[in-house]
């Protein structure tokens, strides 16, 4: 039987109708188009499905929709503002953390939550906060230097604003 | 994977919930995290008709202190443990078991203690797609009858509980609470597991598990808790110890050994405790012959459950044994000297 749901997705109010067997992943993906968000194993190994639940990373592939119901999601689509990348895609980007970018929103939520609540990571802090992610491409080292720098650019525009 | 249907419950109070328990019976099952059920119904292994969400249910999901330690709520978040005030001090070795369960980023912030300790046995058999479990017939836990993992087939289950949380806290001598529609009662939580692989919880099915108590050590008392994995995170241990070490003046007076990952429930050392009382702490030749003592009781049940062979996991209960016990050792100076 369809339940009704409603939740705050990227900081807009959604509505919906969905089975109670519809993950979280499936929601977003089939029923919003919301398809940033990657559909990897399936079953909780590889994170590429991670989005932020109420400021904490989680493999949506593992959420039922219905659990999500009254909460906050954010998901890669969301951290852009009007055009300009977040800091953590830039850094991404220009430090060639991406090579076939499958694991790359999902490593970037992870990094964003990492970030939000600590602000200044050591490098171990940082490899901790995405062993849940796995990157078959890049061996973790760009990613790693890419969070880093990512860190010191959120820190320097904070001061300076 | 897409999951089979079933029907969504979500209880506002306790009651209600050993209600809905106790209507279902074997078809309801409890939704705390998710993190193992979830993955297990994806693959055909678990088909329950209603699931019974905890998550409106606060009272499961928060921590209290009572004289003799903690009492910690069954679907209280594995992250919200391990940001518990003073808990990394007070008990180091729960704080190690539930620091290394799966990936911290991940599963920490869905995954429950009470679903740790409730999740289903594992192997490499039986937990896997139903595309790859077609190519053979089903094996005892998937209500067939032979076993894959024991060489010539057996007619028991040799499946593995792969909670890190409870190899530690059975060494504490933790207790459960586990309630249904017609009472509560709490019983140690060496008594929650069968050592039955097809199902290895004693919980029948209108019982839930509500909280866990953890006791203070006391003084003179160090715990600790050692994982062996080939990835430092979201891996499942090939091997784990728990252990609790007392000592007074200059002797070990309590010695409490759990092996995990090894057999169909967490697997409690007795002689450990024979071997190691009265020992002075230094005494390596008395930490070597606990360790043997571990590796022979865990030898008969260590099967061909793993990835990993089952010889090298004989090999290695012995130096994860000892790893426990020294580094519980090392630390039962510490309660004194805060
Ligand atoms: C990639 C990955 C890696 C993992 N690695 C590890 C690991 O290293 N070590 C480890 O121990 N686990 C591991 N797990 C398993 C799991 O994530 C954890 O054990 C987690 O703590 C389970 O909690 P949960 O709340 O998500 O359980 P759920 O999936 O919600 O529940 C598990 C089982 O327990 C039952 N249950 C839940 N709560 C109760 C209750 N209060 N009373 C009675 N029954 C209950 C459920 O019905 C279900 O059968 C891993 C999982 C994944 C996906
Ligand atoms: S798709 Fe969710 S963890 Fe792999
Ligand atoms: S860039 Fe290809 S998986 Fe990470």
């Amino acid at each position: 039987m369809k339940t009704i749901i409603q939740m705050t997705v990227n900081g807009e109010l959604v509505e919906s109708a969905v089975e109670p067997n519809r993950t979280l992943l499936q929601f977003l993906r089939e029923d919003l188009d919301l398809t940033g968000t990657k559909h990897g194993c399936g079953l909780g190994d590889c994170g590429a499905c991670t989005v932020i639940l109420d400021g904490k990373p989680v493999n949506s592939c593992l959420v039922l929709a219905v659990q999500a119901h009254g909460r906050e999601v954010l998901t890669i689509e969301g951290l852009a503002e009007n055009g300009n990348l977040h800091p953590i895609q830039q850094a991404f980007v220009d430090k060639g953390a991406i090579q076939c970018g499958f694991c790359t929103p999902g490593m970037i939520l992870s990094a964003k939550a990492l970030l939000d609540e600590n602000p200044k990571p050591s490098e171990l802090e940082i490899r901790t906060a995405i062993s849940g992610n796995l990157c078959r491409c890049t061996g973790y080292q760009k990613i790693v230097e890419a969070v880093q720098e990512a860190a010191t650019v959120i820190d320097g525009t904070e001061v300076s604003s | 994977m897409r999951l089979p249907a079933f029907d969504y419950e979500l209880p506002g109070n306790l009651d209600e919930a050993l209600e809905l328990l106790n209507t279902y019976g074997p078809n309801g099952k409890i939704l705390a995290g998710g993190t193992d059920l979830l993955v297990r119904m994806k693959q055909g292994l678990a088909l329950p008709t209603h699931l019974i969400s905890l998550k409106a249910l606060p009272e499961l999901a928060t921590i209290r202190e009572s004289e003799v330690g903690l009492r910690i709520g069954a679907a209280v978040r594995l992250r919200d443990i391990l940001t518990y005030p003073t808990l990394e001090d007070r008990v180091p070795g729960f704080f190690e078991a539930v620091s290394s369960i799966g990936a911290p980023s991940i599963q920490h912030f869905s995954g429950t203690i009470g679903g740790n300790l409730c999740q289903d046995n594992r192997c490499q058999f039986y937990n896997q797609s139903s595309f790859f479990r077609k190519a053979r017939q089903p094996c005892n836990k998937a209500g067939g009858k032979t076993c894959y993992a024991w060489e010539g087939g057996s007619d028991k289950c040799y499946s593995v509980c792969q909670s890190d949380a409870a190899p530690v806290l059975m060494a504490m001598e933790a207790e459960v609470v586990v309630r249904s529609k017609q009472g509560e009662r709490t019983m140690p939580l060496a008594e929650l597991y069968s050592s039955v692989g097809e199902r290895p919880l004693t919980l029948a099915d209108d019982e839930m598990l509500t909280e866990i108590r953890v006791p203070n050590p006391g003084p003179g008392t160090g715990t600790a808790f050692e994982k062996l994995t080939y990835r430092s995170a979201i891996d499942y241990a090939v091997l784990s110890a728990g252990a609790l070490v007392q000592t007074e003046g200059e002797r070990i007076t309590r010695a409490r050994l759990v092996i995990g990952a090894v057999s169909r429930a967490p697997l409690g050392i007795p002689t450990a405790q024979n071997i190691l009382q009265g020992r002075p702490p230094g005494d390596e030749e008395a930490l070597d012959e606990a360790a043997r003592a571990a590796a022979n009781a865990a030898e008969a049940f260590i099967a061909n459950n793993m990835a990993q062979p089952a010889e090298y996991r004989k090999q290695m209960v012995s130096v994860m044994a000892k790893r426990a016990l020294s580094r519980a050792l090392s630390r039962t100076g510490m309660t004194e000297a805060t």
